[in-house]
């Protein structure tokens, strides 16, 4: 994969997340479960993806044991029903760790 | 100073009602509704609350960033209407507030209702809220301590102009732990609205009439008192007692008999022929509506029983009349007029039902104890009025309110609306004692429940001696004073002129405004000077004396109008078009009240 088509679906990812996370943050919980089944594809996609060219040698600023722990811990608020926690996660921990991927070349 | 003395300095400087309140009942009176309430530093360093209410655990903030969680949750509120009544189910740490105090508008106000005094108490403890306590145009109240503001304050700052932009926000999780507090917010919230509603349809269906009324009324004026006359002969060591028309009524009647002399006797104008032909000759009758027909007040026509009304009451039913006239209420307009002869305006908090009227009347009278006699305020059966009357109002919707036995009972929404009156006007004036004795109907809170048979036997022991007529007493103004009065309608006339012309003169502005914004959305010299003109009239027109007359007509006529005058989008272009045409619409509407009024005061000065 090249790194411009990889980019792109990590753009979408950030935005998936963007328009879940800002449904719990209004509390708008219903809606918000809606949006976050399409979002989750997207993050399972962008995240294999992510490893996948990683594990191509190609040169892209991500930590494996990072990501998972910042995915169980997503898994975790989930459970919990914590949205608000969720949210965070994916927003500071999750976006900030695409928003790296995307700074590489 | 730490932080709980820091706020309570802010809540005496800025907050002094509530001061007061938290000094009279005291915060230690915080019942524990919560079993830990903990703050912990978050991610960006900022703290944010956990709350456990039996074995579930709230997390109020974000643990990452409260203050960026407020930012986005704020996201889905849109300030562009001016004059905005925004409120909030919960204050919490104050993040939340502050986020709308950063988006509000400057004449936005923000009404906070904070349910929880151990939460309120805690937060003043661990949380610096000096800024919002600080903040002008907010409101914060607490349950159990001053929550009666809110309810209050709200009735004040919602109107025509703002009814349909009003924000209603919940702080998260609130909802889910005082749930039962959350429920008497939102229905504060709805009763509100249609306490607002009916307000503004009064304006509405009865904006012309309370001109037609007011401008026949001008005859009896010579010859009226105004309330405050009244004071002095009334000795308020006796109860008074208010006969509303209610089915209990009939139970009650012949007790009622006995209380004549031994007691000031109010009936209200609806149910007066029934007492009458009961045989009491009551002490007072009393009137509101503007619209009243005619056939609910009597069919005699020499009635000679002093009534008290107000100069928009129904012209027939003032008509009718043949005794004195004492008026309890008048309108801006007619306000002046007292004014400008250096009397005290005749003012009264009405409540919209004339049987409320009569309870404030009483109360601005002096009286300590009022006894309210009919006044059921729910069915007894189909039956809505005293004398087997069945009353259907199409409008009208039924809900259930608590009975005086504790039960559930069905009531009418506009009742409704008068208990809540009633029950504001007990909690204002404590001191006063009111008696209800009815034997079955709807619950007002705070006053007592008591048979008549009792309160005559406890309270009506003596003869009221020198019961002074006030058919014989003085009227308001003197002929001398009455010249003035005559004076005061003239200029008034003349003023009618000069409106109608500045009103022709500011939609020719508006037309051109309107001309201009189209061609060029940008501000040129010549639609600044046009706009300062245009402000310039509005303030001549409202500062006219007459103004405060035609006021309910245009209300009437441009409701709409004036109910979406605040409201704007994000296309200034647009909104500046639109705020001109309807203000050509208002004006035009000052032109059409300047025309209907002219013949009736024109008329009404050759009579007085």
């Amino acid at each position: 994969m090249q790194m411009i088509n990889l980019k792109k679906i990590i753009l979408e990812a950030i935005q998936a997340i963007d328009n879940t996370t800002i449904l719990f943050y209004q509390q708008k919980n219903q809606e918000g479960y809606q949006s976050l089944d399409q979002t989750l594809n997207v993050l399972i996609q962008t995240t294999s993806q992510i490893i996948n060219y990683k594990s191509e040698d190609n040169q892209i600023q991500i930590d494996e044991q990072e990501l998972n722990t910042v995915l169980g811990n997503a898994m975790t608020a989930m459970e919990q029903g914590d949205m608000i926690l969720l949210s965070d996660i994916l927003i500071f921990d999750l976006k900030s760790m695409f928003n790296q991927c995307l700074q590489s070349q | 100073m730490n932080y709980f003395e820091n706020n309570m300095e802010y809540i005496k400087q800025y907050r002094s009602n509530l001061y007061q309140k938290l000094q009279e009942i005291g915060l230690s009176v915080a019942n524990n509704k919560l079993d830990r309430i903990q703050s912990t530093v978050a991610g960006d360093g900022d703290l944010f609350l956990t709350i456990q209410k039996g074995q579930k655990q709230y997390r109020m903030n974000s643990s990452y960033s409260p203050k960026h969680e407020a930012e986005k949750w704020i996201e889905q509120y849109v300030f562009n209407n001016m004059n905005t009544v925004i409120t909030l189910f919960g204050l919490g740490t104050g993040t939340f507030v502050r986020e709308i105090i950063k988006n509000k508008g400057k004449n936005d106000i923000l009404f906070i209702y904070e349910p929880c005094l151990q939460l309120f108490d805690y937060v003043l403890n661990n949380y610096d809220l000096t800024d919002i306590l600080q903040e002008a145009k907010l409101v914060l109240t607490i349950e159990g301590i001053n929550e009666f503001e809110f309810h209050n304050l709200l009735q004040d700052a919602v109107n025509i102009t703002n009814i349909t932009s009003q924000l209603r926000c919940t702080h998260p999780y609130y909802d889910e732990i005082f749930p039962e507090s959350c429920i008497k917010y939102w229905n504060e919230l709805k009763d509100n609205l249609f306490h607002v509603r009916t307000n503004i349809n009064t304006e509405i269906v009865f904006g012309e009439r309370f001109i037609t009324n007011s401008m026949f009324n001008i005859r009896f004026i010579r010859e009226s008192n105004c309330l405050s006359d009244l004071k002095e002969e009334i000795q308020t060591d006796f109860p008074a007692i208010i006969v509303a028309a209610g089915p209990s009524l009939k139970r009650n009647i012949e007790e009622l008999k006995k209380a004549k002399g031994r007691a000031y006797i109010f009936v209200v104008d609806r149910i007066l022929d029934y007492v009458l032909e009961e045989g009491l000759e009551p002490d007072y009758i009393i009137t509101i509506d503007p619209i009243k027909p005619i056939e609910y007040f009597t069919k005699r026509t020499d009635l000679k029983i002093p009534l008290l009304c107000e100069l928009v009451a129904n012209w027939e039913v003032l008509d009718r009349h043949k005794g004195k006239k004492i008026i309890y209420s008048c309108g801006p307009f007619f306000a002046k007029m007292y004014e400008k002869l250096d009397k005290k305006p005749p003012l009264l908090n009405t409540g919209a039902s004339v049987a409320t009227t009569a309870f404030s009347a009483c109360i601005q009278l002096g009286f300590k104890r009022i006894v309210l006699v009919g006044q059921d305020l729910a069915y007894d059966g189909e039956i809505t009025h005293a004398g087997g009357v069945a009353e259907k109002i199409a409008w009208a919707r039924d809900i259930m309110v608590e009975g005086i036995d504790g039960n559930q009972i069905r009531s009418r929404h506009d009742w409704y609306e008068f208990l809540t009156w009633f029950k504001d006007m007990i909690t204002v004036y404590p001191d006063i004692q009111v008696i209800d004795v009815k034997d079955k109907g709807a619950k007002i809170q705070g006053s007592i429940v008591m048979p008549l048979k009792t309160v005559l036997d406890t309270y009506c022991t003596k003869e009221i001696g020198n019961l002074e007529l006030p058919e014989h007493k003085p009227s308001t103004f003197n002929e001398t004073e009455m010249l003035k009065v005559k004076k005061y309608f003239e200029d008034s006339l003349d003023e009618i002129y000069s409106l109608k012309k500045k009103a022709k003169e500011a939609i020719e502005i508006c037309n051109s405004q309107i001309k201009g914004y189209k061609i060029n959305h940008e501000e040129t010299a010549t639609s600044i000077k046009s706009f300062k003109k245009l402000s310039k009239i509005n303030k001549y027109i409202g500062d006219q004396s007459i103004y405060e007359l035609l006021e309910s007509y245009i209300t009437g006529a441009t409701a709409q109008q004036i109910s979406e005058l605040y409201q704007f989008t994000d296309n200034e272009k647009t909104d500046k078009i639109v705020t001109y045409e309807k203000s050509i619409k208002i004006f035009q509407a000052i032109i059409d009240a300047s025309e209907f009024v002219k013949p009736l005061l024109e008329e009404a000065l050759k009579i007085i």
